[in-house]
């Protein structure tokens, strides 16, 4: 009685575990960086924006959506793992104007509108936008003697979107999927 | 001892911890940051609850039937119980469920209106109307500003700008040329404004002759109208300069259309979302569903148990009382009606305990007292028998046994009157009473003689009728005792008494009676002659016979009636019977002797002169009775019995003379009791005093084949031993 009752629980978590995940991401093709100068390193990065269907329409629909850039300048400590030295972040908007009937691309950090007439040209100003990363490092930040890489992830904000969307995203798994770290080494 | 609820503990738990996440969800509801926090544990969280739910449901529910297979007690009302309260959760909540989905569908779409739909696209149209219509005013004012310009020679083109930009009210005019290459440039605030080419994407989107306008909403809420405008002559050489203009709507208007776009744009969004909104309202509502009806079922099942427990207790505590076991006592737990119904049944237990303690006290008593009467039955030497009303025998005391010489412990219940074959003593006995008892006499006494093969027996016999014993069929309650030996013995007494006082009285003048009867012969003998002589020698010779004759009654009464002086000794009674018998071998003798002595004849303890004269009695008695008949034979035999009264020796002297009269039989061994007509009638009074005097019986009876046959048992002495072996003479 009892380990049929166990058997019951693993099947319906086995069931929870094997749930169907999204497959749309917002892809890093390819990562590099340039020093501005001593103390301003400048990420950028080659995205494929691919967005799925439900944001599209949402999107189409009059909801904006809060895309972000994290990079991060680490090191790695021993067995504590990756410790991070500096970082920073890029947050994009992009939202649809009924007025002017251009989808807006909004620069949370510059505070900059950029128009877009189609969908497609407005995914091309936001991976601009979300491509380029000023990293301000301090002038003791970087030590001779260590190893330094750098690691970046664009995410789609969950929870800058309506909560409805959500409820949709989380039940339908129908949100952009978060992809792990690129990280390549400093040099 | 009450049990602790940890069933009901663990269920309060989960309810507070269903009701705090409820309240999380809420909370998060209400804020997309939160929201996103929380929402994978809240899912985590209820996913588990439901799991832990279903999973503990179904465990009972497998539980339940399984004892309801299984015929537990109680099982079946718990089952019908819960099935009682999952009709009493099931059928609300669905209907709740089922008006709340409909609620919500319909709700939820109620909320769009294709009219308010259709207003709000015509209210953002209209908006997009009027900005167009300024928009094309300004693309065809800055045409017109840009034809102005081109008669303008370079050097005066800032000053031109300036003053068409004042007039126009723009925010920004530039003027830009080939490569992009900004010729001239007027801003209102040039401190805050830093002119800027149109950019490429603007450029490459412009059609020949047609202005590039565009409505640009900006960061601070307001709006800008941005016109980029060419000369229209495409001709070449001519001027291929372009004019941006950025024009401020009008903050009025810009708030009013924003406004517009704002209300067009939430409606948008919330008609989009008006699926997820409804699936994430029946999501919730479906959650809390089934967490409700899962609570409610494990609810229902852990008051069903709790509700039947005292009920399976009560079912299992019958049971026990019905076995027998009235040491039961359930644990009350609760006030309700349920505990009185338990302290019920325990104070019945505990009165049934002592009622029982106080029968089984009572029954020992009674056993006791029976066990007791019993006794004294058994060890009275007075007969006991109680008959019930139908004369059935219930009860028979060692001595009524014993007396009545049959076994009557074993016929308990059974009647008298079939007691005939083995028991002819006992049908003698109930026929003498039949009529008392029949007549059901309150009380009687009555003296009853019965016949053994040994002689008689008088039985002194005294009875209550007791109508209410014996189950109200009444009880006859008889006592009797064998008076026989007790008469004999009074008897011999008497004849004792007689025999003494005839020793004393008669035997005294005996003697001067023969002397005088002597000396009248001896003088008046010399003095008398002829017939006076013979008659008085006739008379004084039968005085002195007489005399004689009375003195030998008088010695015989003198021995049977003096006390025993026995001189006992170890004694070969084989060795003695043939001494006796010597006397009586011979030609002159009445009768053959025939011996029949026993092989090993132990010795018993006896005087050896009186066992002589008790031999002498029965043989000269024995001859006596077979004088002058042919084939007259006197056996004497001797044996050995071994029976439940110890070894005896057993003496036999049989003749084949006519028998003894049945009337004397039974007291052949009283004194002068005879049938001869010279004997005293002493001789087997004294023969029954000296085996007596040897603590033995003596017996008499007749033979089956002719003949009387005396039997003598005398108990064996201790440490006698065995003659060699028996002998049998003729």
């Amino acid at each position: 009685m009892r380990g049929r009752s166990w058997a019951l629980l693993a099947a319906l978590w086995s069931l929870l575990l094997v749930w169907p995940a999204s497959a749309d991401a917002i892809e890093i093709r390819k990562a590099d960086h340039l020093w501005q100068d001593e103390h301003r390193l400048l990420v950028r990065l080659h995205l494929d924006m691919d967005l799925p269907e439900v944001l599209l329409k949402a999107l189409a629909n009059g909801v904006g959506a809060d895309f972000r850039t994290e990079v991060r300048l680490e090191y790695r400590r021993g067995l504590l793992g990756e410790r991070t030295a500096a970082q920073g972040r890029q947050q994009v908007r992009l939202e649809y104007s009924a007025l002017s009937r251009h989808y807006v691309v909004i620069d949370q950090g510059q505070q900059r509108l950029e128009l877009a007439p189609t969908l497609g040209d407005a995914l091309e100003v936001l991976a601009r936008r979300l491509g380029r990363v000023i990293i301000e490092l301090t002038p003791d930040t970087l030590r001779p003697d260590v190893q330094y890489s750098l690691a970046t992830r664009v995410v789609l904000d969950h929870a800058a979107l309506p909560l409805p969307l959500q409820w949709d995203a989380r039940l339908r798994s129908a949100s952009v999927q978060q992809l792990g770290w690129y990280r390549w080494p400093l040099e | 001892m009450m049990r602790f609820p940890w069933g009901l503990l663990g269920m309060g738990l989960l309810f507070v911890l269903l009701l705090a996440s409820l309240a999380v969800m809420g909370d998060a509801a209400q804020n997309s940051a939160r929201f996103e926090q929380v929402f994978l544990g809240l899912l985590v969280f209820h996913a588990l609850v439901l799991l832990v739910l279903g999973t503990l449901i179904i465990h009972q529910f497998v539980r339940l039937i399984v004892q309801f297979r299984g015929g537990v007690p109680g099982s079946r009302l718990t089952l019908h119980l819960v099935m009682g309260f999952m009709l009493v959760a099931v059928l609300p909540v669905s209907v709740v469920y089922y008006f709340s989905f409909k609620f919500l569908n319909e709700g939820v779409d109620s909320w769009f209106d294709v009219r308010v739909d259709g207003a709000l696209e015509d209210a953002l149209e209209l908006s997009r109307s009027s900005l167009d219509l300024r928009v094309r005013q300004l693309a065809l004012e800055t045409q017109e500003i840009m034809r102005q310009l081109q008669d303008v020679s370079e050097a005066l083109v800032p000053l031109a700008l300036n003053d068409v930009r004042a007039q126009m009210n723009a925010q920004e005019l530039t003027l830009v040329g080939a490569n992009n290459r900004i010729i001239a440039s007027s801003t209102d605030s040039p401190i805050r404004r830093l002119p800027s080419p149109p950019g490429s994407e603007i450029l490459l989107r412009m059609s020949p002759g047609q202005p590039f306008t565009r409505l640009e909403p900006q960061h601070d809420g307001t709006m800008v109208i941005r016109v980029v405008a060419t000369a229209g002559d495409r001709r070449p050489g001519a001027d291929s300069r372009i004019l941006q203009g950025i024009y401020p709507v009008d903050p009025r208007m810009t708030a009013l259309a924003v406004r517009v776009q704002d209300a067009f744009v939430d409606y948008r969004e919330f008609a989009y979302l008006r699926g997820p909104i409804k699936q994430g309202f029946i999501f919730t509502m479906s959650l809390a569903f089934a967490i409700s009806l899962m609570a409610a079922l494990w609810a229902g099942l852990l008051v069903a148990r709790r509700l039947v427990r005292p009920v399976t207790d009560l079912a299992e505590g019958t049971r026990l009382v019905a076995s027998g076991d009235y040491s039961m006592r359930l644990a009350v737990g609760r006030d309700d009606e349920l505990g009185f119904l338990v302290r019920s049944f325990n104070a019945m237990t505990r009165t049934l305990q002592e009622a029982r303690q106080e029968a089984e006290r009572n029954r020992r008593l009674l056993d006791a007292e029976r066990a007791y009467l019993e006794s004294v039955l058994q060890h009275l030497r007075s007969g006991v028998l109680a008959l019930d009303g139908s004369l059935r025998l219930r009860t028979a005391n060692a001595a009524a046994c014993q007396i009545l010489e049959c076994d009557l412990r074993g016929g308990h219940n059974r009647p008298l009157t079939e007691f005939d074959q083995d028991c002819p003593l006992v049908t003698q006995f109930f026929e003498a009473i039949a009529d008392v008892l029949e007549r059901r006499e309150p009380e009687w006494s009555r003296e009853v003689v019965v016949f053994t093969r040994t002689g008689r027996k008088v039985l002194m016999t005294r009875a209550v009728w007791l109508p209410n014993l014996g189950n109200n069929r009444g009880l006859h309650a008889i006592v009797f005792d064998d008076m026989t030996e007790f008469l004999r013995a009074q008897r011999d007494a008497a004849w004792g008494e007689v025999a003494r006082r005839l020793a004393h009285e008669i035997k005294n003048p005996l003697t001067p009676i023969q002397l005088s009867a002597e000396r009248l012969s001896r003088r008046l003998g010399k003095t008398l002659e002829g017939p006076d002589r013979e008659m008085l020698d006739r008379a004084t010779r039968t005085i002195v016979q007489q005399v004689e004759a009375m003195k030998m009654l008088v010695n015989a009464f003198r021995d049977y009636a003096e006390a025993p002086r026995l001189a006992l000794a170890p004694l070969d009674l084989n060795h003695l019977v043939r001494d006796v018998c010597e006397l009586y071998v011979g030609e002159n003798q009445p009768a053959r002797l025939v011996l029949d002595l026993g092989t090993r004849v132990p010795d018993i303890r006896g005087d050896a002169g009186r066992l002589r004269q008790l031999l002498h009695n029965l043989i000269k008695n024995a001859m006596e009775a077979v004088q002058g008949r042919p084939e007259a034979e006197v056996r004497v035999a001797t044996r050995v019995l071994q029976d439940g009264a110890g070894q005896r020796v057993e003496l036999q002297v049989a003749d084949n003379g006519p028998g003894i009269r049945p009337e004397f039989l039974e007291r052949i061994f009283e004194p002068y009791t005879t049938d001869k007509p010279r004997g005293t009638g002493l001789g087997l009074a004294v023969a029954q005093k000296i085996v007596e005097e040897h603590g033995g019986i003596i017996e008499c009876h007749n033979q089956p084949t002719g003949g009387a046959v005396f039997v003598i048992r005398i108990p064996v002495s201790h440490g006698g031993a065995a003659t060699a072996a028996g002998e049998k003479r003729a």
